[in-house]
């Protein structure tokens, strides 16, 4: 008997006669690791909800959901908040309390324990997820991963047997999502808690989990073994084959036979195995010059906060050519965003130069500078709101609105609040009010957070077009598979210095550790290849070689 | 620092002990204990800098004096006549010293209050009269920095995407929108408190304090002081009267000794710090 049994569930907002869920079937045995995947609007977190009364939406519900054999809705509040433990997507709005103690004991506290028992289990859960050390920390204080990692563990702390994660990675950046999978495996793997994580960021997560489900538009179209996926999402032609790990999607691409690899080092076994090491053909890239006339100038700049502090940017150096699109990459705190508000004048630099089109950054006056020349898009758009509705927001500014109505897609949402926007339409939306103050430089802070993949193409297409229009688009990332497929140039900003610059292709080729998983996969195979097309195309060629 | 250690519910008798008779004592014997004890408090738990605000205060105190002085003409000794024919007398000088003076150590003490008492602290001492009100408190104090951090950031944003436009609707139109925001941030924390049984009757609070022998001992010697401090007070050692007549009473061997107790009263969360330096 499955654990959690799910049986034809179907549900329907009441605002939307459109069902959101659609007989839905699923069962989940004890102990199983579950990755549920979906583009945004697919259902996933109305699947999730149903799986947890005390969230659960309105809406007209048919179907059951079992757990242990025994209607959800049939537990008491006192047994479903300890027994499923939810950790949701936005990693700030669930922290409660101001200190990490008083958050982790914050279930327990509500179960009414006694302080003896709560000591205990406080300071168990701060010892096995390694919190001892900011244990009396305010939370404001800490970084992302940690605080997601707090809210894990304060969900832990109620000791639950079902663990429920609603994109718990999506505001994290690469190294914390992947430390953040790994402690959500090992708690599978040491406690036997049963996993259930949604996720459309897959590299991490499909080599650990059991078991992928799919959703599309509220219907489950696949439910197999991470091995199997591709090809089950191949037969129903899903939009998800974009989302998979590297490994698997090249060598889906490459229509290759035998069993699929799903981690970069099975990727780089079947490769090694399948194709000789072929002389490096070493056809002269084109190598990358600083540019003659760059838009945007830095020059040896330095900031620092606070009198006492150290410096952020140590001599940072930076020209970038008008019309390229050009990425700046880096770990946290390397000093990216430091960077952004240095171009736009935010801070200060206490030494060095900024030239803005060959002129210094001091001589223009604010209207000047913003809104005909430089334009933002900040890395959360909900900040740029402070009307009613999208239309509002767009006339706020001036300029030709259909025009960017269209070319962003907001024909559908113009009436819409932009609070209930989903996450890529809210980005549209902040991008369309960017746009409208015509740049001529277009400044994006991690714009691919939070994003999935088949709006990431789409977003990144946009930028294209605008670069072919003449903006030159400079971006910061932590997102090395995105700067890797669409952007010109890249950077590496590594404590507060530019290390070095270079054309994308050649810049991720040199790299051996900071690189995306094709190249890591295929290095020492195809060692020029960078993005999946490239692998693709160096796998057929090898092909044709050896036929 | 040690006394930082010590219990909220320590701290909280400390405190209230040493400004209620701060506000309470009249006598200059008792005040000078009180401003010597508060600026050496000050100096060894909250820092050496504040021997440069503690000085300002004196200052303040000693202008107070003056102020107070030139403007109330109380008392029948004269000392002198203004420009403007206003007697300046001695009672009237020495009545505003004593406020001066009076504030001055309030203020130190208040400071060293700020230090001591961490915001957890209030929120333990809030648990004892109710859980759920200091659950309240500390999901104020998230939010608060949270509000300001989302202003900040609203500001940053637009300014830095090109919006421009009149100062006073900015304002307005940012108000709105962090009420909005907060409102829609709240209703996230709801759902997160709710999974998390935040709705279960009998909810107890998890405190990171530990009331121990040695806070027991501490308690117990706190409370035997202020014990014979009230019976100082119900003698009258420690009132003097100021206004219209200065009636101090004679300084006596008991009321020394009250002294002493008093000084010990005030000054014993610096003490283990001697002993440690001596050691």
């Amino acid at each position: 008997m499955a654990y959690i049994h799910i049986e034809n569930l179907s549900f329907s907002y009441p605002t939307n006669s459109r069902k959101a869920l659609e007989g839905i079937n699923l069962s989940i045995g004890k102990g199983e690791f579950v990755c549920l995947c979906g583009t945004s609007g697919s259902g996933k977190t109305t699947l999730l909800r149903q799986l947890k009364p005390a969230l659960t939406p309105h809406g007209r519900k048919s179907g059951a959901v079992l757990i242990d054999g025994k209607a959800v809705s049939e537990y008491s509040h006192r047994e479903q908040s300890s027994m499923i433990g939810y950790v949701m997507q936005d990693i700030e709005t669930q922290l409660v309390t101001d200190k990490v103690w008083h958050e982790l004991a914050f279930g327990l506290e509500s179960l009414g324990c006694e302080q003896q028992a709560m000591r205990l289990r406080v300071a168990e859960m701060a010892s096995y997820f390694g919190i001892q050390n900011w244990f009396h920390e305010k939370v404001c204080n800490l970084s992302g991963g940690q605080k997601q990692l707090l809210n894990l563990a304060s969900v832990m702390a109620m000791q639950p047997e079902i663990l429920i994660l609603d994109e718990p990675t999506a505001q994290l950046d690469p190294i914390a999502a992947a430390d953040f999978i790994t402690t959500v495996s090992r708690l599978n793997r040491d406690m036997g808690i049963t996993v259930i994580l949604s996720e459309h960021r897959l590299e991490d997560v499909i080599p650990v989990s059991d078991r992928v489900v799919v959703l599309e538009n509220g219907r489950k179209v696949a439910d197999c073994t991470p091995g199997d996926i591709g090809d089950a999402l191949e037969v129903v032609g899903s939009d998800m084959l974009s989302a998979l790990p590297a490994p698997m999607r090249i060598w889906r691409a490459s229509s290759s036979k035998g069993k699929c690899p799903l981690t970069v080092r099975d990727g780089r076994r079947w490769l090694t195995d399948s194709f000789n090491i072929l002389p490096v053909n070493s056809k002269k890239l084109s190598v990358y010059s600083e540019p003659d006339d760059p838009i945007i100038e830095l020059k040896e700049v330095r900031v620092r906060y606070e009198k006492n502090s150290a410096d952020i940017l140590r001599g940072l150096d930076l020209a970038v050519a008008k019309g390229t699109l050009h990425a700046v990459i880096g770990g946290n705190g390397s000093g990216k965003s430091t960077m952004l508000k240095t171009i736009c004048f935010e801070i200060k630099p206490y030494s060095g130069k900024i030239f803005i089109d060959g002129k210094r950054i001091e001589k223009y006056k604010a209207s000047e500078l913003f809104g005909e020349l430089i334009s933002m898009l900040p890395q959360n758009p909900k900040s740029l709101f402070v009307k009613k509705s999208v239309r509002e927001e767009l006339e706020e500014m001036s300029g030709d609105i259909d025009a960017v109505v269209n070319f962003c897609g907001l024909e559908n949402l113009l009436e819409s609040h932009p609070y209930d926007l989903s996450g890529g339409e809210q980005q549209r939306t902040a991008l369309a009010k960017v746009l409208l103050t015509k740049p001529k430089i277009l400044l994006l802070d991690e714009p691919t957070k939070g994003m999935d993949a088949p709006f990431k193409r789409n977003f990144a297409q946009k930028l294209r077009l605008l670069c072919k229009e003449g903006v030159t688009v400079l971006l910061v990332s932590h997102d090395i598979e995105f700067c890797a497929s669409y952007a010109d140039v890249v950077s590496l900003l590594f404590d507060g210095c530019i290390v070095s610059t270079g054309l994308a292709k050649n810049f991720f080729a040199g790299n051996s550790f900071y690189t995306t998983a094709a190249n890591r996969m295929s290095r020492s195979v195809f060692p020029e290849a960078v993005t999946d097309e490239d692998v693709v195309e160096e796998i057929e060629k090898a092909k044709e070689n050896n036929s | 620092m040690q006394f930082q250690s010590y219990h909220p519910v320590i701290h909280l008798v400390y405190f209230a002990a040493v400004i209620s008779f701060g506000l309470l004592f009249n006598h200059p014997c008792f005040l000078l204990c009180a401003y010597v004890c508060a600026f050496i408090c000050s100096i060894r738990i909250v820092g050496r800098k504040n021997v440069i605000y503690n000085f300002l205060l004196l200052l303040f105190a000693f202008a107070f004096t003056v102020f107070y002085s030139s403007y109330t003409h109380f008392g029948v000794t004269v000392l002198t006549v203004n420009i403007i024919g206003n007697r300046i007398t001695l009672e009237a000088l020495i009545r505003g010293a004593v406020i001066g003076i009076k504030a001055a150590t309030l203020l130190m003490w208040f400071n060293v209050l700020h230090s001591v008492m961490t915001t957890d602290e209030i929120v333990y001492l809030f648990e004892r009269i109710s859980p759920k009100l200091s659950l309240y408190l500390a999901i104020l104090l998230r939010m608060a920095p949270c509000i300001n951090e989302e202003r900040k950031r609203i500001r940053y944003a637009r300014r830095s995407a090109g919006i421009r436009q009149n100062p006073v609707i900015g304002f307005l139109s940012g108000v709105s929108i962090l009420i909005s925001w907060s409102a829609e941030r709240f209703s996230d924390s709801a759902d997160s408190m709710r999974s998390r049984g935040y709705t279960l009757k009998g909810r107890t609070a998890f405190s990171i304090y530990r009331f121990d022998n040695r806070d027991r001992a501490i308690v117990v010697f706190m409370f035997s002081l202020i014990t014979v401090l009230i019976m100082a007070m119900i003698l009258g050692d420690t009132a003097a009267i100021y206004s219209s007549l200065i009636k101090v009473t004679a300084v006596t061997g008991r009321k020394l000794l009250f002294c002493l107790v008093f000084v010990g009263l005030s000054i014993f969360p610096c003490i283990p710090m001697i002993s440690k330096s001596d050691s």
